[in-house]
């Protein structure tokens, strides 16, 4: 081996480092800096580094307590809402436990704007505002709302004989259930780093949003299905949404003493087509419902008070007051970030149950 | 191990207490990459919840080919890629980056001995502090490559695993994070010493 020169001797430090050169590499490194002065620093001056950042790896870090609390308050919100979007008349046959909790997040994307230190989301209690108020684009996120008409929240079940649904007080947690995310969405599951940016729906991010002259459109197909064997079919459904690379949540439940599972996938509009076909071979269809709406004014309703929650936030000097601020820009902001990683997405809720 | 693998089971089967159990064992490990990747306690606090969030609905692709953590860990990295993504900050610093020319011909330029040595008069504990100071303040690619290496300790092959590029991207990724910290470090240094003479044989 001839003798290196420094551009190939600074090459080899990296690997050096991770204990990944050679014998003969190493040699030949050890040969030049013992005669190289400057690349004998540059050695020492990286080991220096890589013991350094390695030191850092071994500090301790305790996550904040509250975390753990944050994360099951998302899922357990995040549970709820996915029910909470079946149709109206499904959801009576789910059992009376399950039907209280959805009663008491609400029945569809509520939009209460600011004024009184409201959220948006599930949490919101079903209010009927005059015309013209943005309460009248309550439920246009809804997938599954029982029609396609823009129904105030809670007219879909009263509708269906729930009385115990009220305008009484938010529900449990609800600011922890607007935190859910109204709709759980899941831009591509793990793995698939270039999803689409909406993951991190609870990082504060304030970047630009422009209004949207149109195209924010949500279309849902809702499969009701009655199946041999639920497990065999929950898992032909997840491996078939796999396929089409829908991302997935699965939710059990019971409904009148008999389990059901419920799946709400995510798919690009191009492959639900297939999707749908596919689901259709795993059971027999027993109900299908079909819906498109185009939420683009409700978005630009929404960017425009989330713009008015951050400068009012912005300007507040009252330090709780700038806390309750952020939290209700928060839960805009999530409603927001939920539409755009829907848009163009074809949001499928299948519903098994055993024959 | 076996314990996890039987939480995971349970959590499948949507057991949220299971899954409870699950956030409880590696929220540390979790946070703690969030944190080296973020810098920040706020948003590493963030990305940890929308990790194991994310991990949740995910849970059905799990297969015990990876152990959980580093799963888990997998997530994390991409939840912090486009969280710096969507925020636009991911060029921030490539742009002006001295040593990042495509052929990596130049890739060493301006190297030892030309600039005396800054650090040698350092203190360890001021070396610690450059170097967050310069972890921070890396492109985002570099970052993660040096904070998977060296502070999480992962092998070339689980770091390409994590980030879903080829070894070879590895390696040279981490050759050039290894540059662009040193550059970073002796400019800290400099201004530092600007300010305060440091102490050593410079006095």
């Amino acid at each position: 081996m001839t003798a290196m020169d420094c551009r190939e001797a600074l090459l080899l430090i990296s690997p050096h480092l991770d204990g990944a050169l050679t014998m003969e590499e190493e040699a030949a490194l050890a040969g030049h800096t013992g005669s190289c002065r400057a690349c004998a620093a540059e050695l020492a001056l990286q080991e220096k580094l890589s013991a350094a950042l390695r030191e850092f790896g071994r500090l301790e870090a305790q996550a904040p307590p509250e975390l753990c609390g944050l994360v099951m308050s998302r899922l357990r919100a995040e549970r709820k809402t996915a029910l909470a979007r079946l149709p109206a008349a499904w959801r009576k046959a789910l059992a009376a436990a399950a039907a209280v909790l959805l009663i008491t997040c609400g029945t569809a994307t509520g939009l209460k704007i600011a004024g009184g230190g409201k959220m948006i989301g599930l949490g919101t209690p079903a209010k009927v505002e005059g015309p013209g108020s943005p309460a009248g684009l309550i439920n246009g996120g809804g997938p599954a709302g029982p029609s396609g008409e823009a129904t105030a929240p809670g007219t879909g079940n009263a509708q269906e004989g729930n009385t115990p649904y009220d305008n009484g007080g938010n529900g449990p947690g609800s600011p922890l259930t607007a935190a859910g995310g109204p709709a759980g969405i899941e831009p591509g599951a793990e793995g698939t780093a270039d999803a689409p940016p909406a993951g991190v729906s609870s990082v504060p991010a304030e970047g630009p949003r422009v209004l949207l002259s149109s195209g924010v459109k949500v279309t849902s197909t809702i499969l009701k299905t009655a199946v041999e064997d639920l497990t065999e079919a929950r898992a032909k459904a997840v491996a078939l949404a796999a396929g089409a690379e829908a991302s997935t949540q699965v939710f059990r439940e019971q409904a009148g003493g008999r389990k059901i599972i419920v799946l709400r996938m995510a798919v690009a509009a191009g492959r639900a087509p297939d999707l749908i076909a596919g689901l259709y071979g795993i059971g027999n269809v027993i109900d299908r419902q079909d819906e498109s709406r185009d939420i683009t004014p409700l978005y630009n309703e929404t960017l425009v008070q989330y713009n008015d929650l951050i400068s009012r936030k912005n300007s507040a000097v009252d330090a709780e007051e700038q806390r309750r601020l952020e939290a209700q820009a928060m839960s805009y902001r999530q409603q927001l970030d939920a539409w755009e990683a829907e848009a163009g997405k074809r949001i499928i809720t299948l519903w098994l149950e055993s024959k | 191990m076996t314990d996890t693998r039987l939480l995971v089971k349970r959590a499948k089967n949507n057991d949220l207490a299971a899954f409870e159990e699950l956030v409880r064992l590696y929220q540390d490990r979790v946070y703690a990459l969030c944190l080296q990747l973020s810098g920040h306690r706020d948003d590493a606090q963030d990305l940890a919840q929308e990790t194991f969030v994310r991990a949740y609905r995910a849970l059905s692709g799990f297969r015990n080919e990876a152990e959980f953590g580093t799963w888990l860990h997998r997530i994390a990295v991409n939840v912090w890629l486009n969280f710096r993504r969507r925020n636009g900050r991911e060029f921030q610093l490539s742009l002006d980056e001295p040593l990042r020319t495509a052929d990596g011909g130049e890739l060493l330029r301006g190297v030892a001995g030309t600039d005396g040595d800054p650090l040698r008069a350092l203190e360890e504990k001021e070396m610690g502090e450059l170097v967050r100071a310069a972890l921070k303040d890396l492109s985002e690619e570099h970052r993660v490559v040096l904070v998977l290496r060296e502070m999480e300790g992962y092998t070339y092959e689980e770091v390409s695993r994590l980030l879903g590029c080829s070894l070879g991207t590895v390696k040279s990724r981490l050759s050039r994070a290894r540059e662009a910290i040193r550059f970073k470090i002796i400019e800290l240094a400099r201004k530092a010493g600007e300010d305060l003479p440091a102490g050593g044989e410079k006095r």
